[in-house]
């Protein structure tokens, strides 16, 4: 056990290392949770999605610059994303909600073995602009900028603006109602498929803008979207279906305590979130922030 | 006792025994090649048909079940080579062992009480996605479990070296060759799969096909739902668990692909190909799908996009696969199946007229 | 005189709204009790509550004189209570023969191992037949349930309730959407069935409820308005006020 040589920075590092991570997960989450949440649906192509983002980053930083790049990426995926529902989602809105999560997983299969053929087998490193490489010193700890402080306030900033988007617009007022009673909001004179599929875009578009932001600081390869969709779906377990605040609280335990594990022990990293999760089903099988019944 | 030499396990025996001689590509060549591929075909006509036990007759999408075929396999591989653990600073030590009976035994115990546990966990949580999203989860804990404890599980690489076992009566190396292995396989697998037949078509069956239908009508009928639920789940375990054990000894080496996504993905997609309401589909599903996956890696070196494809138009098209196209054609003919996927009113007509029962076999 | 059923307070809210409002009230046994009232009066919230489809909000429910209350829809079938749907709730695609086998066979789940020895197996074929003819459904039993027309889907929902010979039956409108030659042979069916058993019936067809009722019991926004004979239901005042011209006949 390790526990005797920590110290108070080793324990600062990880717990900032932690928030980080834990903002990139909330982003990759809420886009699915959202997806869940007022469709019902899962998309086991997210994971794919936020690939597709930061490969896109990477082609596109070269001819547009940095930040273009990331606005740019997130914007194509979420087209994508509503190409995606328009076209392979809504024949399966009839049968059961199975067979959608089945079909966006080929799908997945799919997308991977499409970016090995673009862009090729071997990682790939978007460089960050120079601007925003130099460590900046907090509180006599220097962080790295990008990735600790610019990525977490920027996610909050998102953040914000899908709450603003979900409960203070009219098209969030909309869609939620929607999700209540189609039928009633149909009767009303609005086209729900359009709603869903604007839905769909937008989870898809945070996912691509998540894979944006990231691909500064992560390896970028075809295992990407794999390695964070299971992730990904944990997160909704442990933070509630379809629930926002739950992203954000699920999405930061899980990022926090997965790097505290680091210090304590290493070869369990990956496994503390199904930890979290094994208990969150014992204890409150609804998620945290979960509404009761709605997959029970 | 004659229900059991009915119809869908005559196939299944008949198919076993053509297999050898039409598995892989050319069937001028009789060599290791093939069979190689139908004992493969065999271990996953299990892992599936275990599978879709939940997923065709309850209707549970149960998206993890890949982590019984790994416990069952690496117990088997563990118990077979040998190992020393260490645990919190109690050393235990394991001799290698050749009998694949106790090998057997251990496996399905483990498995089956790891998919107990689960069951209690999960079933009485969750149901649809959820039940998915969750089983998937819990999956990846095990792979996750063989690709990090190398010492004990021999981490990305695996674990080689597995003896095959000897077969009282025949001489010690008689497994070695791949067509006895097969043999010995198909054998395992064809009585293993008459369990599954007999579970299916017993009482208990069919009020897996009621949950199916319709959970709440049968809870108010008087059936624990619950209950049931999660002893098909654990029951579901055990076909997997043999398609382990098998497979370690196939491969004499195993890794953590063993339980990964992948292959969980690929055992609903065998039941899907084959159809998910019939006996045999997913054994047909595996036969096909690993003939394809053999076929099209020769190609080209996206396969996997391939298969995707594949796996969303059967998604598309409907569960009943295979088998359920060749029901259609058994009931309505050639000239009515043909017009019946053509048009709409014609599958609506015929669907009037004939009232037959659905294709359960 | 023993009694079928007894509430105690029993209420149902749904966010806001109270379906059914503090009702006790005791239904004695035998015999064809309706509960009618306007839509939306709480009777199929009160049929849920009954069997268990739904928690109360409050109160407590006794089936004969057992507390009931905490049990879940199979177990409460198991004591002797079975209930139909108002929305047909078959298992469309197992044959009819199938569904009422299911139905027979939940009689010895509670007590049977896991699969049936085969003496069991030749009782159940023998209950399963004998069920198909009373209900008229033995010539389609081979047919999918989702393919019967829907007063035949009516008719095996009934079925259903019929296998597990029940003590207390609750009909959530059977007769719904039925013509009038399926209406009379229902009529019959329930009246048959109700000889040594109590069925509590949710019905809108006035000349059946009238003609085959011992007592109605009449409901509005959640609360019991009167109970009593046919007859003295059509005199009631209050009755008369709340339906205004539904009872004119």
């Amino acid at each position: 056990m390790l526990l005797a040589s920590i110290n108070a920075a080793q324990i600062l590092d990880q717990l900032v290392n932690g928030v980080t991570l834990g903002m990139l997960y909330i982003l990759v989450a809420l886009g699915l949770n959202i997806i869940l949440g007022l469709m019902g649906v899962i998309n086991f192509s997210h994971g794919a999605f936020f690939m597709i983002g930061a490969y896109l980053t990477y082609t596109l930083v070269p001819i547009t610059g940095f930040w273009p790049a990331i606005v740019l990426a997130a914007v194509i995926v979420g087209l994508f994303g509503c190409l995606f529902e328009f076209a392979l989602v809504r024949p399966l809105y009839r049968r059961l909600p199975e067979y959608t999560l089945l079909m966006t997983y080929g799908m997945a299969l799919v997308f991977a073995q499409v970016v090995r053929r673009i862009w090729g087998d071997d990682a790939v490193r978007v460089d960050m602009p120079a601007a925003l490489q130099n460590p900046i010193t907090i509180g006599g700890y220097d962080l790295p900028f990008y990735k600790d402080v610019f990525l977490v306030i920027v996610t909050a900033v998102i953040l914000a603006l899908v709450w603003l988007l979900i409960n203070k617009t009219n098209i969030g007022v909309i869609i939620r109602a929607g999700t209540r009673d189609a039928e009633m909001v149909k009767i009303l004179g609005i086209n729900m498929p359009a709603m869903f599929t604007l839905v769909f875009g937008i989870g898809s578009l945070l996912a691509g803008l998540a894979g944006a932001l990231a691909a500064p600081i992560y390896a970028v390869q075809p295992n990407l979207a794999s390695q964070w969709i299971v992730l990904t779906f944990v997160i909704v377990i442990v933070g509630g279906i379809g629930s926002f605040w739950g992203a954000i609280v699920g999405g930061l335990l899980i990022g926090i305590l997965s790097s505290m594990m680091e210090l304590i022990y290493p070869p369990a990293v990956e496994l503390t979130g199904f930890l979290i999760m094994g208990l969150i089903l014992l204890i409150r099988p609804r998620g945290l922030f979960g509404v009761e019944g709605l997959f029970e | 006792m004659r229900r059991v030499f009915s119809s869908p396990l005559l196939w299944t025996a008949v198919v076993f025994v053509i297999l050898p001689f039409v598995a892989g590509a050319n069937p001028l060549h009789y060599s290791g090649g093939f069979i190689d591929i139908g004992t493969t075909m065999l271990c996953f006509a299990l892992f599936a048909s275990g599978f879709n036990l939940l997923f065709g007759h309850v209707g549970e999408l149960s998206f993890g079940h890949a982590m019984f075929f790994a416990i069952a396999a690496y117990t088997t591989a563990l118990y077979t080579k040998g190992f020393d653990l260490n645990l919190f600073g109690f050393p235990y030590h394991h001799d290698p062992g050749g009998n694949m009976l106790l090998a057997l035994a251990w496996s399905l115990g483990l498995t089956l009480l790891w998919g107990w546990l689960l069951a209690r966990i999960i079933v009485p949580r969750s149901s649809g996605i959820y039940y998915s999203m969750i089983t998937l989860a819990f999956a990846q804990v095990i792979f996750f479990i063989t690709y990090k404890f190398g010492d004990f599980t021999g981490g990305e690489d695996g674990l080689q070296g597995i003896a095959r076992p000897q077969l009282p009566g025949l001489p010690a190396d008689w497994l070695q060759s791949s067509l006895h292995f097969y043999i010995f396989a198909a054998i395992v697998t064809f009585l293993t799969l008459a369990l599954l037949y007999w579970i299916i078509e017993s009482p208990f069956g069919s009020v897996l096909h009621a949950i199916r239908e319709n959970k709440e009508r049968a809870r108010f009928l008087g059936y624990d739902v619950n209950k049931y639920r999660v002893n098909a789940f654990v029951l579901s375990t055990l076909f997997p668990a043999v398609g382990g054990w098998l497979w370690a000894y196939y491969q004499t080496s195993i890794n953590p692909d063993a339980g990964s996504v992948a292959y969980s993905g690929d055992v609903v997609m065998m039941s899907l190909l084959g159809g998910i309401y019939s006996f045999f589909g997913p054994v047909l599903g595996a036969i096909i799908y690993w003939e394809m996956q053999n076929g099209v890696s020769q190609v080209t070196k996206f396969w996997e996009a391939w298969i995707g494809i594949v796996f969303v138009v059967f998604v598309l098209v409907g569960p009943r696969g295979i088998m359920g196209l060749l029901d259609d054609l058994r009931r309505y003919g050639i000239s009515q199946f043909v017009r019946r996927s053509v048009s709409k009113d014609a599958r609506m007509e015929t669907d009037l007229a004939e009232e037959l029962p659905p294709v359960v076999h | 005189m023993a009694v079928a059923f007894r509430t105690e307070g029993l209420t149902r809210r749904f966010s806001g709204f109270t379906a059914v409002n503090n009702v006790s009230i005791e239904i004695p046994e035998g015999g064809v009790r309706t509960i009618i009232g306007p839509n939306g009066a709480g009777k199929t919230t009160f049929f849920n509550l009954l069997s268990g489809r739904i928690p109360p909000s409050a109160g407590r429910i006794f089936f004969g004189d057992r507390d009931v209350t905490d049990l879940l829809p199979y177990q409460r079938a198991r004591l002797g209570m079975a209930r139909s749907f108002q929305i047909t709730n078959i298992f469309g695609k197992l044959s009819v023969e199938e569904n009422v086998r299911l139905a027979v066979q939940a009689v010895y789940d509670g007590k049977a191992n896991f699969f049936l020895p085969s003496s069991r197996m030749g009782d159940l074929r023998t209950k399963t037949e004998a069920l198909l003819h009373d209900i008229g459904l033995f010539d389609a039993r081979a047919a999918l349930a989702e393919n019967l027309s829907h007063g035949d889907q009516r008719r095996l929902e009934i079925g259903l309730v019929l296998a597990s010979d029940p003590k207390v039956l609750l009909l959530d409108e059977p007769l719904a959407g039925m013509s009038p030659t399926e209406t009379h042979a229902t009529v019959e069916l329930i009246k048959r069935v109700a000889e040594g058993r109590t069925v509590l019936l949710v019905e809108h067809d006035i000349d059946v409820i009238m003609s085959i009722s011992r007592t109605i019991t009449v409901f509005q926004t959640g609360a019991v308005l009167a109970t009593g004979t046919p007859q003295e239901i059509r005199g009631n005042e209050a009755v008369q006020r709340a339906y205004l011209g539904e009872l004119a006949e």
